[in-house]
C-alpha cells in the first residue's frame, strides 16, 4: 500500500518530467516549461547520502529564464507518501532541507509561481547505513520498432532500501553502413558488434553485398567478423569507430594444421576440427584419410587461449573431444590423439524397460562425459581433452537396442518414451547390462511462498535441464503457480535442473536453484525484493515505452550471465520497476 | 332499546316513590369505542402499526382496553386464529410480522378492540380494523466484470453479478431468474453461462448472485435477471456487452530479435528468449489479473541430428531455450523456432518453410525462427 502510493507519486513526477543525468542515483530533475519561457529544476546536495536520524539533504530549486517575481512551493514525500517537514534555507523558499531518517526513495516536487511558470520533480535515494552492494548489468533494449540502439551498463544495487535510478537516457545512435571485404572484394560475413566496455551487449548482423547496416551508439565498438567465404579466417577488430566506419578487411589469417588419431594411434579420417583463439573461432576443417587437417585462424600469440573441438565422424564410437590450452606462439602443428585406454562396448540387444516392461520404439540417447579422453598437443604444450558422448538409437518392438558402440565408461541413458522422458544410469565400465531400466515417473512439484511463508500465486517456475538431460538436447519446462502457490508437471526422473522462480508481479525477488534433482521441491521461499525504479527516455526527455529493461548478473560466467535476474517493460511514461534481491546491510 | 330502559327506570321510580323511599341512583351506561390508525405507522412487513382507541363513556367511568391483532391473508378473509399481538393500553403499537403463523406472507392485519367500563359494560359491537399491509417490490442491480475497461474479448470469461434486496421480505426470500440474449447474426454462437462462486455481499440487506459467461463468438450479448418476491412483485435489470473478436497473440520482444536472413553465431551457449507476448487472453509475462493465463511456447529445432527437419522439442515449453554448441556439430547451421499460442487453437496459415508467420498478415507474428551456425 505504501509502495503503491510512492509508485503513483513517482509516476506522476516522471510524467511531469524527471530528466536527470544518465542514471546516477540521487540525480536532479527538471520540469516542463510553464509556457512563460521559464523552466524549473531540482538538484540535491549532497547528491548521495546515507540515511539516518538528523541527516538532512538540501533540495535546490532553480528557474531558467526570467519569470520576474518568483515563488517556490515545495512538497517532499517519503516512501509512505507522507509529507515531510521542510526547512526553508534559500531566499524566498528557493531551497529546502529535509531529513532522510530512513533509507529509500524521497520524491521532491516544486511548483514555481503556483505552477503557472513551471513545475519540476526529482527523486533522491537515501542509502541504508552499512548497505552491501551487488553489481549487475543493466540492459535496456528498445522495442523492435525503435531504431534506437540498446545500452548496457554496470549498475550497483545497494541493500536495505529501494532506489530510483532517475532517467536512463538512450542514445539516438547513428545508422552505420560498414563494409567487409577481402582482397577479392566484398565478402559475406557475420558481424557482431559490442560497445567497448559492454562485451555482453551484442548487436548482430550479416553483410549484404559486403555491407552491413546497424544502428549503433557513436562510441567505439569491438567487432567479431566471421566471413562465410572459404579460406577466410574470422577476426576480431578492437575499438572500431562507428562514426568513421572504416572497412573491415578479412583475409586467410594463418593456417594451423594437425593430425587426429584414434585410440590405436591410427589416423582418424572424417573428423571435424574447430579452434577458437581467445574466443575467435577458426574455420572448420575435416580430417583427410591421413587424419590431417588445416584450419584458418587469427595468428595465436603467446598466452592466447586455444580451445580445440574435435567431432568424430558420424557412426564413430569415439567421443567428441574438447581441450583448452595456452598458446606458446610457436608455429607448431596440433597433435590430437584419443586416449589409448579408450575401448568400446556395443549396446546390441540391451533391453530398455520403462515401468517394468520393454519400451518399444522409443528413442534412447546415451550421453556421458569422460575425463582424459585424449590429448591435444601444440608445440611443447599438451593438454588433456575431455570426451563427450552423445549417441542416439531407437529400440525395436521388443525394446531392444540396435548395435550401437559407445565408449566403455559411465553414461546415462535418456529414454524418450511416449509416457514421458526419464534418465537412467548406464555403467559400461566393466560390462554391458542386459537391461536399462527407467526409473518410475514422478512429478516435478514446487510450492512458492514469500519471505513470510505466504503462498504466491501467478509465479513463473522454469526448469532448465542440466547434466545428462541437457546433453541429450535442449530442455526447458515451465509452469505458473496456482492460487495455493503450487505448480507441478510430469517430471523427468533422474534429471537435474536449474530451477528459476520469478514473480511477474514483483512481489518478491527472483530465485535460482542450481542443479537440483528432479523431485518434489517442497516450499521454495522467494527473497524480499528491493524495488529499483527508473524511466527510459531519449535525449530531450521523450519516454520510450515497451522497452525491455533487464538486470543481469555481472559476476557470473557462462550461461548464467545471460539469464535475467530481473526484468520489466517500460510503460507509456517510460517508467519501469525491477524487483531485485536485497543485498542486505552489514550487521 | 334505550327507550325500554327509560320506561323501566320510570316504573321503578314510581314504585319507589309509592313505597316512601326517596333515594335515586343513576343507571350505568356502556361506553362507545372507535379504532383510529396513527400517522406514525410504517405499514410494511417488518414495520409497525400504531393504533389508538377513541372512547366515550357517558358516565365518565374509567375503562379497560383489550387489543388483539391477527395476521391475515391477501383478502383478509382468513386470519390466523391466534393473535400475534395483544395490548391493554389506549394506544396499541405492534410490530408487523413478515409472515403468518404458517409461514405464508402476511398481507393484512386485523386489529380488534374491546372496551369495558368499571361496571363491566362493554362497548358494543367489538371494534375491528383491517389494515392492508403493502408489499415492497424487490430491487435488482446488475454489474459486469471482465478485463479493465470495456474490452471483452471472445474466449475470456465475463462475470455478471446481480445484487438484490427486498425491504419487507428480505434478500434471501427473493428468487432470481437469469436470461441470456445471444447474438442473432452468424456465426452460430458458442457459449457457456453458468453459476459462479459469489462473494458474500458486504451489505447485510442485500444478496449477490453471479453468473459466468464464456462466449467464444463475438457480438452483443445481453444478460437479463428478474428478481421476484414471495408475493409476486418483481423487478428486472439487464446489461448488454459487446464481445469482441479475439485477437491472435503477438510476439513483441525477443532476445535476440531474429532478423530475416541472418545467420547468427553459436560458438558458446546461447539463450534465445521470448521477452514478451501481447495478447488479450494469454500474454507473457503472465498477468496477475485472475482472468487471463500465460502464453504457451512450442520450440522446434532443425539440425543434422534431426536430418535437417524442424522437430518439435516436447520437453521445451518455457519462454527461453538455452542452446549449447557442445551438443551440435561445428559448421552445421541449425534453425530454432518458437511458436506461441493463446489456447484458442487457430490453425497456422503458414507452411513450415516460413521463418515467421502472422495470422493477421501484419506485424503481429506468432512465429520466430533463428538460424545459427555452430562454431
Amino acid at each position: 500500500m505504501r509502495r503503491g502510493a510512492v509508485a503513483c507519486l513517482v509516476a506522476a513526477a516522471l510524467v511531469v518530467g524527471c530528466a536527470g543525468a544518465d542514471g546516477s542515483i540521487g540525480d536532479g530533475g527538471s520540469g516542463n516549461d510553464g509556457g512563460l519561457g521559464c523552466r524549473a529544476s531540482i538538484q540535491f546536495q549532497p547528491a548521495e547520502a546515507i540515511a539516518g536520524a538528523g541527516v538532512y539533504v538540501r533540495a535546490n530549486g532553480d528557474v531558467d529564464g526570467d519569470p520576474g517575481f518568483v515563488t517556490y512551493a515545495w512538497t517532499i514525500v517519503d516512501e509512505s507518501g507522507s509529507d515531510l517537514p521542510l526547512t526553508s534555507v534559500g531566499a524566498g523558499g528557493r531551497d529546502v532541507e529535509f531529513e532522510i531518517a530512513d533509507p529509500g526513495v524521497y520524491v521532491a516536487m516544486l511548483e514555481v509561481n503556483g505552477g503557472a511558470c513551471a513545475s519540476a520533480s526529482a527523486s533522491f535515494t537515501a542509502i541504508a547505513p552499512g548497505a552491501l552492494d551487488v553489481p549487475y548489468r543493466l540492459r535496456v533494449v528498445p522495442p523492435p520498432t525503435s531504431s534506437t540502439p540498446p545500452i548496457e551498463r554496470v549498475q550497483l544495487v545497494r541493500g536495505g532500501g529501494d532506489a530510483d535510478l532517475g532517467t536512463v537516457t538512450l542514445d539516438f545512435g547513428i545508422l552505420v553502413d560498414g563494409e567487409v571485404a577481402s582482397a577479392a572484394g566484398p565478402e559475406a560475413a557475420y558481424v557482431r558488434l559490442s560497445p567497448v566496455g559492454s562485451p555482453d551487449l551484442w548487436i548482430e548482423t550479416v553483410t549484404d553485398g559486403g555491407v552491413f547496416y546497424a544502428t549503433l551508439r557513436s562510441t567505439p565498438h569491438d567487432l567479431l567478423v566471421v566471413p562465410q567465404g572459404p579460406g577466410l579466417a574470422p577476426r576480431r577488430v578492437a575499438g572500431w569507430q562507428p562514426t568513421l566506419a572504416p572497412p573491415v578487411a578479412v583475409d586467410a589469417g594463418v593456417e594451423l594444421a594437425g593430425v587426429v588419431t584414434d585410440p590405436t594411434g591410427t589416423p582418424l579420417p572424417g573428423a571435424q576440427v574447430a579452434l577458437k583463439v581467445s574466443g575467435v573461432p577458426s574455420t572448420i576443417a575435416t580430417t583427410d584419410g591421413a587424419g590431417a587437417f588445416a584450419v584458418r585462424t587469427v595468428a595465436p600469440i603467446a598466452g592466447d587461449q586455444l580451445e580445440v573441438t574435435v567431432v568424430p565422424p558420424s557412426g564413430s564410437p569415439w567421443p567428441r573431444l574438447g581441450a583448452s590450452l595456452v598458446a606458446t606462439g610457436a608455429a607448431a602443428p596440433l597433435t590430437i590423439a584419443y586416449a589409448p585406454s579408450l575401448t568400446t562396448r556395443s549396446l546390441a540387444g540391451v533391453v530398455v524397460e520403462q515401468g517394468g516392461a520393454p519400451a518399444a520404439d522409443v528413442e534412447v540417447v546415451v550421453v556421458g562425459t569422460h575425463a582424459d579422453a585424449g590429448t591435444v598437443g601444440h608445440g611443447v604444450v599438451t593438454a588433456s581433452a575431455t570426451g563427450t558422448t552423445r549417441r542416439s538409437a531407437v529400440t525395436d518392438t521388443g525394446g531392444a537396442l540396435p548395435a550401437v558402440a559407445v565408449v566403455a565408461a559411465e553414461h546415462a541413458a535418456v529414454i524418450r518414451a511416449a509416457s514421458g522422458t526419464v534418465v537412467a544410469a548406464l555403467d559400461l565400465t566393466a560390462s554391458v547390462p542386459a537391461t536399462i531400466a527407467g526409473p518410475p515417473a514422478t512429478p516435478f512439484a514446487v510450492r512458492v511462498v514469500d519471505a513470510d511463508g505466504a503462498a504466491l500465486p501467478g509465479v513463473v517456475v522454469t526448469a532448465i535441464a542440466r547434466g545428462a538431460l541437457a546433453l541429450a538436447g535442449p530442455t526447458t519446462r515451465t509452469g505458473v503457480t496456482d492460487g495455493s502457490g503450487a505448480v507441478s508437471w510430469p517430471g523427468v526422473p533422474g534429471a537435474t535442473w536449474d530451477v528459476i522462480v520469478e514473480d511477474p508481479a514483483a512481489r518478491a525477488a527472483r530465485r535460482e536453484l542450481a542443479e537440483v534433482a528432479n523431485d518434489d521441491l517442497g516450499a521454495v521461499a522467494l527473497p524480499r525484493a528491493l524495488r529499483i525504479s527508473g524511466r527510459v527516455a531519449v535525449p530531450g526527455g521523450s519516454a520510450v515505452s515497451a522497452a525491455a529493461v533487464t538486470l543481469y548478473c555481472e559476476l557470473c560466467s557462462g550461461i548464467d550471465r545471460q539469464r535475467p535476474v530481473a526484468s520489466a517493460r517500460t510503460g507509456v511514461t517510460g517508467a519501469f520497476t525491477l524487483a531485485v534481491p536485497d543485498p542486505g546491510v552489514a550487521p | 332499546m334505550r327507550g325500554g330502559v327509560r320506561s323501566s327506570v320510570s316504573t321503578l321510580a314510581l314504585a319507589l316513590l309509592a313505597s316512601g323511599c326517596f333515594y335515586l341512583d343513576g343507571i350505568n351506561e356502556r361506553p362507545s369505542a372507535e379504532i383510529v390508525r396513527l400517522a406514525s405507522s410504517n405499514l410494511v412487513r417488518g414495520g409497525w402499526l400504531d393504533l389508538a382507541a377513541v372512547v366515550d363513556d357517558p358516565d365518565g367511568d374509567p375503562v379497560t382496553y383489550r387489543w388483539t391483532a391477527r395476521a391475515c391473508g391477501a383478502a383478509a378473509a382468513s386470519c390466523d386464529p391466534t393473535p400475534f399481538a395483544e395490548g391493554t393500553q389506549q394506544t396499541f403499537s405492534l410490530a408487523i410480522p413478515g409472515a403468518r403463523a404458517g409461514g405464508a406472507p402476511l398481507a393484512a392485519v386485523r386489529a380488534s378492540l374491546e372496551v369495558v367500563d368499571r361496571f363491566g359494560a362493554a362497548a358494543s359491537p367489538t371494534q375491528v380494523l383491517v389494515v392492508d399491509i403493502g408489499n415492497r417490490a424487490p430491487t435488482i442491480a446488475l454489474q459486469v466484470a471482465g478485463l479493465d475497461g470495456d474490452a471483452y474479448p471472445a474466449g475470456l470469461p465475463v462475470w455478471f453479478t446481480a445484487i438484490t434486496s427486498d425491504g419487507d421480505d428480505g434478500p434471501d426470500a427473493v428468487t432470481l431468474a437469469w436470461e441470456l440474449d445471444i447474438p442473432r447474426e452468424p456465426p452460430t454462437p458458442s457459449w457457456t453461462f453458468e453459476p459462479s462462486a459469489t462473494p458474500p455481499s458486504t451489505d447485510p440487506a442485500a444478496r449477490q448472485e453471479r453468473r459466468r459467461l464464456l462466449a467464444t463468438t463475438p457480438g452483443t450479448w445481453t444478460v437479463r435477471v428478474t428478481a421476484t418476491d414471495p408475493l409476486g412483485a418483481a423487478a428486472t435489470a439487464s446489461l448488454g456487452i459487446t464481445i469482441d473478436p479475439d485477437r491472435p497473440p503477438c510476439l513483441t520482444a525477443a532476445s535476440p530479435w531474429p532478423e530475416p536472413g541472418a545467420v547468427l553465431l553459436l560458438e558458446q551457449p546461447r539463450r534465445l528468449e521470448v521477452v514478451s507476448v501481447d495478447d488479450d487472453l494469454a500474454p507473457y509475462p503472465p498477468p496477475t489479473d485472475g482472468y487471463r493465463t500465460s502464453a504457451t511456447f512450442q520450440w522446434s529445432l532443425a539440425s543434422t541430428q534431426t536430418g535437417g527437419a524442424l522437430v518439435t522439442l516436447p520437453d521445451a515449453t518455457a519462454s527461453a531455450l538455452e542452446l549449447d554448441p557442445q551438443s551440435l556439430a561445428p559448421g552445421e547451421i541449425v534453425a530454432v523456432r518458437v511458436e506461441i499460442d493463446d489456447g484458442v487453437g487457430r490453425p497456422s496459415p503458414c507452411g513450415p518453410d516460413l521463418d515467421t508467420c502472422s495470422l493477421t498478415a501484419d506485424a503481429c507474428v506468432q512465429r520466430l525462427t533463428w538460424h545459427l551456425e555452430v562454431r
